[in-house]
């Protein structure tokens, strides 16, 4: 507290000004006290979010996230968080409804979350020295307002819809792309032995670098963020339909022939739902993809969307736009999780429970 | 009566790994109508490769089979197969899997569902029409995949072990009930199995093969009368001596087949 104040005396500078404004004025060498000195100390990363002025406030937002993943993810090894965890499940006992429960916890996560950005960013004290700049982390209300803004404005809907529709019309056209594809080449499969190593090698291209030449074929409107959309799912779509259709069990098929049915119906009867799990694991992984390949293309070239949005406002500094961006979007992913979670729950209703939570999850990952 | 169906001079080999494997060599069996035959043979005697070239995902490399005076063609869909392990359908209902083969005829649901749980009753499945495979026993799973065969009526029905990986109880009720199917139907049955009592139970002749390649050791008529009772047929004296004097053509077969495997894997 004593260098606090110290450095507060010697105005508005820095810490390292500080102790060589104290050399200059009495003109001998003073001893730095243990406080000046570990400010001086550059942090590694990015040294401006981390010096003097915001340390505590720093420090007090980093000790907050990392309690938070103790308890969360690292309270299932040790004992004593453990104790912590069950402490924690015991204070929600009064709420009977199990998924009320679950609810409010995950509620106070996030609000508390929240709180603690909120209030990092305060300007609490005589300087700045409880909090975290808000000029490189934004602060919820920040992003809240901002968000009201371009809400008023109407730019978010705008911005929001373009990317939607970029990435909606990319996934649907890459899926089907690439579950007709898989289903062709199932079935050719001379011809796929011989594409097969033109198909990994065009997939091993990042797209990121196809990008600049999409755009010039495409321009610069929502074509080419489709198209970059579509070469990212039909490939994911593809390649599972394809193993999937591959990988059914000819016993089944044969057994469907003996037992009278024609090519067309073992097709539709017996392979089609036997690869159904792949199928829908390509669909599932290849929602995140559509979005990638849609903000990829707005980061190129573009003069709305959601991609283009988060890059405009971090052109400008202005983080809390970023941030309301990133929230978007996070919505969006999660609502379009949520629909093919729910196609899948209906097409693979037949599957024992146990297993399709654990392919869930596995997906879940990208 | 002409024999339902007659296998002449069956031979059929194929490469594996550059070695020329004779699975089924120069089998000649004639089987009538209504009649129910077993195979015993060691394990790997192309006992499965004989089903399969009867009922036509195999094709023989020589030799024909003829099913009611025609030469056979491809796949018979008059002659049903029950395989080794249940191949039901896990997205399908028990129902909806027994009537698959309606519904590939093209038999309208109302028709179909109600054939369907007349046979799902009738071998004790009641209750359990709307469960998905995964939701039932390997028992129940294996009388699915029995009455999925019988539901459209084929002349000829072709088991390969299916009660194989069952529990010894769950065999013998499944065997009981098999048997009285058999009566009711009277189809034509050739059923493979390891297990020789089985065998002997269930069967009018039982086939021996010999280790391979895979030919025919000999035919025995089983003399005892039916209707037989599963639970206590090993008591009786018939039994007893037809089970002594295959048990003693198989033993043969079997150690012949074990020492092939150890000169084979000697070499």
């Amino acid at each position: 507290m004593v260098d606090m104040i110290d450095k507060e005396a010697s105005g508005d500078k820095g810490a390292d000004e500080a102790i060589q404004t104290t050399h200059e004025a009495s003109g001998r060498v003073r001893i730095p006290k243990l406080g000046e000195i570990l400010l001086t100390i550059p942090l590694p990363g990015v040294p401006q979010l981390w010096r003097g002025d915001y340390l505590i406030g720093s420090l007090l937002l980093f000790l907050t996230a990392a309690g938070y993943m103790m308890c969360s993810v690292t309270g299932m090894f040790f004992h004593a968080i453990a104790f912590v965890d069950i402490s924690i499940s015991r204070t929600g006992r009064f709420i009977k409804n199990q998924k009320l429960r679950m609810f409010v916890y995950r509620a106070s996560f996030a609000g508390g979350f929240l709180a603690m950005w909120e209030l990092s960013a305060w300007e609490i004290g005589p300087k700045q020295w409880l909090c975290v700049d808000p000029f490189w982390f934004g602060s919820p209300l920040r992003v809240m307002s901002y968000m009201v803004e371009i809400t008023l404005s109407g730019s978010v809907f705008v911005d929001t819809w373009t990317t939607m529709y970029e990435a909606f019309l990319g996934y649907i056209l890459g899926a089907a792309l690439g579950i007709a594809l898989g289903f062709i080449l199932a079935r050719l499969e001379t011809l796929a032995e011989i594409l097969d190593p033109f198909i990994v090698a065009v997939n091993g291209i990042p797209r990121v670098a196809m990008a600049p030449i999409l755009i010039i074929w495409f321009g610069i409107g929502v074509e080419s963020k489709i198209v970059l959309a579509v070469s990212l799912v039909l490939f994911l779509t593809f390649m599972n339909t394809y193993s999937g259709l591959r990988g059914v069990d000819p016993n089944l098929k044969n057994l469907a022939q003996v037992m009278g049915a024609n090519e067309m119906q073992v097709l539709w009867k017996v392979t089609l739902p036997a690869a159904m799990p792949w199928i829908l694991t390509g669909l599932k992984i290849g929602v995140p993809f559509a979005i990638i390949g849609a903000i990829l293309g707005e980061f190129m070239a573009a003069s709305k969307g959601l991609g283009f949005m988060i890059q405009h406002t971090s052109n400008l500094f202005n983080i809390a736009g970023s941030f309301a961006g990133l929230i978007l979007l996070m919505f969006i992913v999660l609502i379009a999780n949520t629909a093919v979670n729910w196609l899948e729950r209906y097409l693979l209703r037949w599957r024992p429970k146990q297993q399709a939570a654990g392919e869930g999850g596995a997906t879940e990952v990208y | 009566m002409p024999p339902i169906l007659s296998i002449k001079n069956l031979h059929k080999e194929f490469f594996s790994r550059g070695n020329r494997v004779i699975a089924v060599d120069d089998m000649s069996l004639e089987i009538e109508d209504g009649e129910f035959i077993t195979i015993v043979g060691p394990s790997g005697c192309g006992k499965s490769t004989l089903l399969n070239c009867i009922i036509g995902l195999v094709h023989p490399t020589s030799g024909t089979i003829t099913y009611k005076d025609k030469k056979l063609h491809g796949i018979n869909t008059d002659i049903g197969y029950v395989p080794q392990s249940d191949y039901l359908y896990a997205w399908r209902t028990l129902i909806n899997n027994v009537a698959f083969p309606l519904e590939m005829r093209g038999v309208d649901q109302k028709t179909r569902h109600e054939k369907a749980r007349e046979l799902i009753q009738r071998v004790g499945l009641a209750g359990f029409e709307d469960h998905y495979p995964h939701e039932l026993s390997g028992g129940m799973r294996q009388r699915a995949n029995i009455i999925r065969t019988l539901i459209y009526d084929p002349e000829v029905i072709l088991m390969d072990e299916p009660f194989g990986p069952l529990d010894a109880q769950t065999r013998i009720i499944l065997q009981d009930q098999l048997l009285k199917l058999w009566r009711e139907a009277r189809k034509t049955v050739i059923f493979i199995t390891h297990d020789l009592v089985e065998a002997i139970a269930l069967a009018d002749r039982v086939v021996v093969m010999t280790s391979r390649p895979g030919k025919l050791r000999s035919v025995t008529e089983v003399d005892i009368p039916r209707p037989r009772d599963v639970f206590t047929i090993h008591s009786k004296e018939e039994f007893r001596q037809t089970y002594d004097q295959l048990w003693q053509e198989l033993r043969e077969e079997v150690q012949r087949s074990e020492d092939w495997m150890k000169n084979g894997s000697a070499s």
